[in-house]
C-alpha cells in the first residue's frame, strides 16, 4: 500500500503556471494531511514522467488528446490560484485509492 | 594579495554561472536553509544556468547557417520571433557580462516591491513573480541599456533594475482589472511578456463584436489539440516557417547547406533540432528558477500582503480554452499576413514566428477578446495582434544593436513598449555620450 503519492502539475511550458499551482497546492496538501511528492512539467515532456505520477493536475484543454493508463488519476485545474480547492480534490482521490497516504 | 583579487575579478567572477550561483547561494544562506540544501540547491541552479547558456547557443547554431545562406541568396536577413530567441541573442551579446543579469533581476524585484509598498501614492498593485520571464527581461534589457547608453556595468545594472521594476509594477497593475473579469475574481494578474497587450485589447475588444457570441459554444476540430503540445507544435511551426524561409535557396541550395544530406532530411532535422533546443532551454530554466517563485511569493506575502500576485500568462487559458485555441490560430494568420506584406515591401528584415508569441500572446488575448466581444472580437483582435507583434519586432530588431543575433522576443510588450523605451534610451544615451 502506497503511503505517499506522486502529484504532477502540467502546463503548456512547464515553467510558470504549473510551478505556481504546485507551490499553492503543496500547502493545501499539507493542510489536508496528504503525504505527497510534487513535480511540474510541460505537456510535451509529460511522457517522461507518466510512470512516476499517481495524480496528474492539468487543464481540460491540455488533457485533450492525451491518454493515461487506468492507474493515473486526473484532476482538472481551472483556477491555479485555488490551491486549497485543488488539494481537496486530490485528497478525495487519496481517500478512495491510497488511504495510507493520508494522516 | 593582489593575485587573489586579480583571480577573483578577472576569472572567478566573470563566469556567469559563478556570478549567479553565488547570488543563489547567498539567497539560501539568508533563508537559513540547511547546509545540504544550500549545496544541492546552488549546484542544481548552476547546472540550470549552464544549460540555459548551452541551449541558447544550440538555438543559434541551428538557425545561423540557414540565415547566412538565405541572406547570401536573397539579401534578406531572417530573425526568429520567440522569447527564447531573445534569450539566445542577449546571452550571446552580453558574453561574460551575462551574469550581471541576476543582480539587475534582484534590483527590479526590490523596485517592484517598493512601488507596491507605497501603493497609496504610486498606484502600483502588482508584484511580478514569474521567474522564467523575469530573468529574460533582466538580461535583454541589460543588453539594451549597455548597447544604447555609454555607462559602466554597475550603472547599467541599476538602470536595468529600475526600468524593469517599473515595468513589472505598472504593466501588471494595468492588466489586473481585465484579468479579474476573465477569471471571475481569481485574484491574480498576468506577469509575463504581453500584459500591456492584455490591457490594450481588453479596452478595445468590445468594439468588434458581441460577447454573447461566446467562443466556448463552438465545437473545434479535435486535431487542433496537437498544438497544445509544446514539443510537437514547436517542431511543426518551424517546419512551416523556417522551411518556407529556405524556399528561395532551392533544393540544391538546401542540400549544399545540408553538406550532402537530402533536403527533406535537412528540413525534418531543422524542426526536430529547434524543438530539442527548446526542451534543453526549458529544462535549464526550470532548474535555474526552481525555487524562485516560491521565495518571491514568500517575500511578497511578508512585505506587501495585499498586493496582487502577477503570474504566468498560461493561468488565463483554462478559463476559455476554445478562445485560446482560436487566438493562437488567428494570431498565426495575422503573422502570415505580415510576412506577406514584408515580402511585398521587399523588407531587408524578415521575421519568423516561434511557438511562444503565437501561443502565449495569441491564446490569452483570444481569451480576453472573447470575454469582451465574443468570437468576432477574437478573430479581429488576434489578427491585429499578430500584425502588431510582427511589425513591432522588425522595429525592435533594428534597435537591438546586435544584427548577428538570432532574433528577438516577438511578444506584445517587447514589440511595442520596449522598443519605444529603447528609442528613448538611445536619445538619452546620445545626450550624455
Amino acid at each position: 500500500m502506497k503511503d505517499k503519492i506522486n502529484v504532477l502539475f502540467v502546463c503548456g511550458y512547464g515553467l510558470g503556471s504549473s510551478a505556481v499551482a504546485e507551490m499553492l497546492v503543496k500547502k493545501g496538501l499539507v493542510a489536508e494531511g496528504v503525504n505527497a511528492d510534487v513535480k511540474h512539467t510541460a505537456v510535451g515532456e509529460l511522457s517522461s514522467l507518466k510512470d512516476w505520477a499517481d495524480v496528474v493536475a492539468i487543464s481540460k484543454k491540455l488533457a485533450e488528446g492525451l491518454t493515461f493508463d487506468e492507474n493515473t488519476h486526473l484532476v482538472e485545474v481551472v483556477n491555479i490560484m485555488d490551491g486549497a480547492g485543488i488539494a481537496k480534490q486530490i485528497a478525495a482521490i487519496v481517500d478512495e485509492h491510497y488511504p495510507a497516504a493520508r494522516k | 594579495m593582489n593575485a587573489v583579487f586579480d583571480f577573483l575579478l578577472n576569472d572567478f567572477l566573470t563566469k556567469p554561472v559563478i556570478l549567479i550561483g553565488l547570488l543563489i547561494c547567498i539567497g539560501y544562506i539568508l533563508k537559513r536553509e540547511k547546509a545540504t540544501k544550500i549545496i544541492t540547491g546552488t549546484i542544481s541552479a548552476m547546472v540550470g544556468i549552464q544549460m540555459v547558456i548551452f541551449g541558447g547557443n544550440q538555438f543559434t547554431n541551428t538557425f545561423k547557417p540557414i540565415v547566412t545562406a538565405v541572406s547570401e541568396a536573397t539579401g534578406i536577413q531572417g530573425y526568429i520571433m520567440d522569447s527564447y530567441a531573445m534569450k539566445a541573442t542577449s546571452q550571446e551579446a552580453l558574453g561574460d557580462r551575462f551574469g550581471l543579469m541576476g543582480y539587475a533581476f534582484l534590483i527590479a524585484f526590490a523596485v517592484n516591491i517598493i512601488l507596491v509598498y507605497f501603493g497609496k501614492y504610486t498606484k502600483a498593485k502588482g508584484v511580478f513573480l514569474t521567474g522564467n520571464a523575469g530573468t529574460a527581461h533582466a538580461q535583454s534589457v541589460l543588453w539594451l541599456v549597455l548597447a544604447n547608453m555609454v555607462i559602466g556595468n554597475a550603472a547599467a545594472v541599476v538602470v536595468t533594475g529600475v526600468l524593469v521594476g517599473i515595468y513589472w509594477a505598472y504593466s501588471t497593475t494595468l492588466a489586473a482589472k481585465v484579468c479579474d473579469e476573465v477569471t471571475g475574481g481569481a485574484g491574480f494578474t498576468v506577469g509575463h511578456n504581453q500584459q500591456i497587450g492584455i490591457w490594450f485589447f481588453g479596452k478595445i475588444a468590445h468594439f468588434f463584436g458581441k460577447k454573447e457570441q461566446d467562443a466556448e459554444t463552438l465545437k473545434l476540430p479535435g486535431w487542433l489539440s496537437i498544438f497544445n503540445n509544446n514539443v510537437v507544435a514547436t517542431c511543426v511551426i518551424m517546419w512551416i516557417f523556417v522551411g518556407g524561409f529556405m524556399a528561395p535557396l532551392g533544393i540544391s541550395g538546401i542540400e549544399e547547406l545540408a553538406g550532402g544530406d537530402s533536403w527533406i532530411v535537412y528540413i525534418i532535422m531543422v524542426g526536430i533540432n529547434f524543438s530539442m533546443d527548446m526542451v534543453i532551454l526549458l529544462t535549464g530554466v526550470r532548474m535555474m528558477c526552481a525555487e524562485l517563485t516560491e521565495s518571491f511569493k514568500g517575500i511578497q506575502e511578508k512585505l506587501v500582503p495585499n498586493a496582487i500576485p502577477a503570474i504566468d500568462v498560461a493561468a488565463l487559458l483554462p478559463f476559455s480554452p476554445n478562445a485560446a485555441t482560436l487566438g493562437f490560430i488567428f494570431c498565426t494568420i495575422g503573422t502570415v499576413i505580415s510576412i506577406g506584406i514584408l515580402l511585398l515591401l521587399k523588407s531587408p528584415i524578415m521575421v519568423l514566428p516561434g511557438f511562444v508569441p503565437l501561443f502565449f500572446s495569441g491564446g490569452p488575448i483570444g481569451v480576453v477578446a472573447n470575454k469582451k466581444g465574443g468570437v468576432k472580437a477574437v478573430i479581429i483582435c488576434c489578427i491585429l495582434l499578430g500584425m502588431i507583434q510582427s511589425f513591432g519586432s522588425v522595429w525592435a530588431i533594428q534597435l537591438m544593436n546586435y544584427p548577428q543575433g538570432v532574433g528577438w522576443s516577438g511578444m506584445f510588450d517587447f514589440s511595442t513598449v520596449w522598443p519605444a523605451i529603447t528609442q528613448a534610451l538611445r536619445w538619452i544615451g546620445g545626450i550624455f555620450a
